[in-house]
């Protein structure tokens, strides 16, 4: 199978570019669901905030706890092209630009989603105009769109060769495609001095992407950290967070690695090896976020200070315990255990155990968002029971539903349009072991 | 030490409920006490807004039941039991307070007991108002003027008290001295009886801070025969303690308003956002030269 030509290699890696039925399918259904999830944005527009479960006590609910695993889910194109690609890791060839097109999806709807929780979200130009630099809220945007572009630049960046093939390769295309390619190729030729060029701002986007992913999550988790409240009031936030990231950010490229080979029909190109390898890769991950679990959980519970405790107890076997517990075990102890083996690390148990985790990791930023906000340190005092406690509507549902599908919608689009699998690199890599084979 | 301690307050506290516990006898020349005024309209509503300011935390409303729970219970003033009470011993009871309940003599004037006497009189349909004779309230005859005198050096506040008639010294008349604080007038030294010449000393202690320029707005109340007080004197003395002023929103500091960050927060913000948005420019040049060299190639 190896021995596949160049033109075998550019055939098979172009097959899916062109506009299909299935794909019309596809975006009609989604963009159904979209509206419909957007007629309850409206209705949160017109009526208020108050459609929602948010009230006095707990003003941080889904819109929040979903924008902390949306950035938390885009930090995977840092991992996976920066700290694996940069180290000299192979295997990740294929699945480099899905991790970049699911880091730009999520931190760009992350930052919609931050306006769904905004009462008034024609003010948001206020936080540019007159955000505190004291404020981490202001860093938070700043290094949302700040990623968000880095993000679209290692998409398209490592791509240019790619564009200039599928241009010259696939006549066939509509028209606005082939114009898209022309221009987004940069009148690629291949030559030695833009080789140069383009490899050089790779290697640094690549580098500046580093420190900005791990500011944008860090970012986020001060949100939280900055304040002395119970959950919250913790010195590891930061990479507590970022490790968390990864977890979450692996889980969402497992389930893509198994839908796009599947409906690509890519089994050439991401093989059994791949997931064996990105399965190893949870583990690795895994582990490190139950270190970091355990930190933060093991350490105040063997003290129990008596401001924290109630927090505490309602994780541990209070009113939050099914979820803390479901989030501790099947998202993060029983997929560390069953990927030791090597038979769970195969795509279909690979995928369900990703499922498993991308869920495991949305309900645990949940559980660090919403509980603190239940327990603050003055009595709640001369309010309605439901001010005591939070449980999201409908609206809400449906409004961060509508967050998933735009997702949906870009990975689907960008990953439709645009060859998936790098074709440069592809040929590149295989000429190479080709060489070394004849060395 | 502290176990003993304890033990005095728990006797004192003791003491008290019983104390509180035995009828309260108000002296026979305060029982007949008649109010200077006539009950009005009027009255009954500055009373009810004293009530409800002074009264109604632990009274409660007026033949509802909802009285402070506390021992022994604060009686309702619409219950038959209170009623009974005259207007004199009302305006004692009120005035001098015991145990739990406080004394208003100093807080409260004269006049406003009796516009509280004259609102809970309202709950009472056979009380018929008897009007004592006309103002009596003062211990002083007559119109008093005084003259107030501050010297630094010493801390000493002396007072001159005159009849304003004929301008003589007042003998015998009970002083007091308040200073304003920022949560009502601090009572400061004691009581203190003006001498044959009319004159009263009082020591001011010298650790009172004033305002930012050491001003301290001081009072001088004089008793009345009916046990409540009158303002003769309300003026500002300057001192020497002066406040310092410390506005905590002087400084550049994390909870000041944006063109008051600290520094190095402003530096490190711009220095980070500068240097990334520089690379991502950089990196857009470099690609606009691989589009240059393109083109210059294929040309």
């Amino acid at each position: 199978m190896d021995e596949k030509t160049k033109s075998g290699i550019i055939h098979d890696l172009l097959k899916s570019v062109k506009l299909n039925n299935g794909f019309y399918l596809w975006m009609a259904f989604l963009s159904v669901s979209l509206v419909f999830c957007l007629t309850a944005y409206y209705q949160q527009l017109t009526t208020g905030l108050g459609v929602t479960g948010l009230r006095d006590y707990i003003s941080w609910g889904m819109y929040i706890s979903n924008f902390v695993f949306f950035v938390a889910s885009s930090l995977i194109g840092m991992l996976i092209s920066s700290v694996l690609g940069l180290t000299g890791q192979k295997w990740i060839t294929p699945i480099t630009r899905m991790a970049e097109i699911i880091a730009f999806a999520f931190a760009a709807v992350a930052g919609l989603v931050i306006v769904s929780d905004m009462g008034r979200p024609e003010r948001l130009l206020n936080v540019f105009i007159h955000g505190r630099f004291q404020s981490p809220i202001l860093w938070d945007v700043t290094v949302v769109t700040t990623y968000v572009m880095i993000s679209l630049l290692l998409f398209i960046v490592p791509m240019v060769p790619d564009l200039a093939i599928a241009y010259n390769n696939r006549t066939d295309l509509p028209k606005w495609q082939r114009l898209l390619y022309k221009l987004l190729s940069l009148n690629w030729v291949g030559s030695k001095e833009q080789k140069d060029l383009l490899h050089k701002a790779i290697r640094i986007l690549l580098i500046l992407v580093i420190p900005v992913a791990l500011a944008i999550h860090t970012v986020t988790s001060w949100l939280f950290a900055v304040t002395p409240r119970a959950g919250w009031n913790s010195t590891i936030f930061g990479p507590y967070f970022v490790t968390g990231a990864f977890v979450t950010g692996v889980a969402s490229v497992i389930i893509a690695m198994y839908v796009f080979r599947k409906i690509y029909h890519l089994q050439d190109y991401i093989k059994e090896i791949h997931f064996d390898k990105i399965g190893k890769l949870l583990v690795l991950v895994s582990l490190v976020y139950l270190y970091f679990n355990i930190n933060e959980f093991l350490v105040p519970g063997y003290k129990m200070p008596k401001h924290e405790s109630i927090t505490l107890h309602s994780l541990f076997n209070g009113g939050h315990a099914i979820m803390f517990w479901f989030v501790q075990l099947a998202g993060l102890v029983i997929p560390i255990f069953l990927l030791l083996l090597k038979k769970f690390r195969k795509p279909t148990p690979l995928l369900i155990i990703g499922i498993f985790v991308f869920i495991g990791a949305w309900l645990k930023r949940y559980l660090i968002v919403v509980p603190t906000q239940e327990h603050p340190f003055l009595p709640i005092q001369n309010v309605p029971q439901s001010y005591t406690f939070y449980q999201p509507t409908f609206t809400e549902i449906c409004i961060t539903l509508a967050s998933f599908i735009l997702v949906l919608i870009i990975v689907s689009v960008l990953a439709k349009v645009f060859p998936l699998i790098p074709i440069q690199e592809t040929i590149d890599e295989r000429n190479n072991k080709t060489e070394s084979h004849e060395e | 030490m502290k176990s003993s301690f304890i033990l005095i307050v728990v006797i004192s506290l003791f003491g008290t409920f019983v104390k509180a516990q035995t009828p309260w006898v108000v002296p026979d020349d305060k029982k007949g006490l008649l109010a200077p005024i006539k009950f009005s309209d009027d009255t009954r509503k500055l009373g009810l807004e004293i009530y409800n300011k002074t009264c109604v935390s632990c009274h409660g409303h007026p033949g509802q039941p909802d009285q402070a729970k506390l021992v022994p219970p604060p009686a309702d003033p619409a219950s038959k039991v209170y009623q009974q009470n005259l207007d004199g011993e009302l305006f004692y009871k009120i005035t001098e307070g015991r145990g739990l309940m406080p004394s208003f003599k100093k807080m409260l004037k004269s006049e406003e007991i009796w516009n509280i006497i004259s609102y809970v009189r309202t709950f009472n349909k056979e009380y018929v108002q008897k009007v004592g004779a006309s103002d009596s309230s003062s211990g002083v005859k007559g119109k008093v003027t005084a003259k107030l005198n501050y010297t630094v050096k010493n801390n000493k506040i002396e007072v001159k008290v005159i009849q304003q008639i004929n301008k003589m010294p007042i003998n015998g008349a009970k002083l007091s001295l308040y200073a304003k604080r920022n949560f009502g007038w601090l009572p400061l030294d004691e009581i203190r009886s003006s001498n044959s010449l009319g004159i009263i000393t009082f020591n001011y202690p010298n650790d009172l801070p004033g305002d930012k320029d050491g001003n301290v707005n001081v009072k001088i109340n004089m008793a009345n025969a009916d046990g409540t007080e009158q303002t003769i004197i309300d003026t500002i003395i300057k001192t020497e303690v002066k406040r310092s002023q410390y506005n905590l929103l002087d400084n550049r500091t994390m909870w000041n308003v944006r063109s008051m960050a600290p520094i190095w927060l402003v530096l490190s913000y711009c220095g980070a956002v500068l240097a990334a948005w520089g690379v991502i420019f950089y990196i857009i040049w470099i690609l606009l030269r691989i589009r240059k060299s393109g083109s210059e190639t294929s040309n």
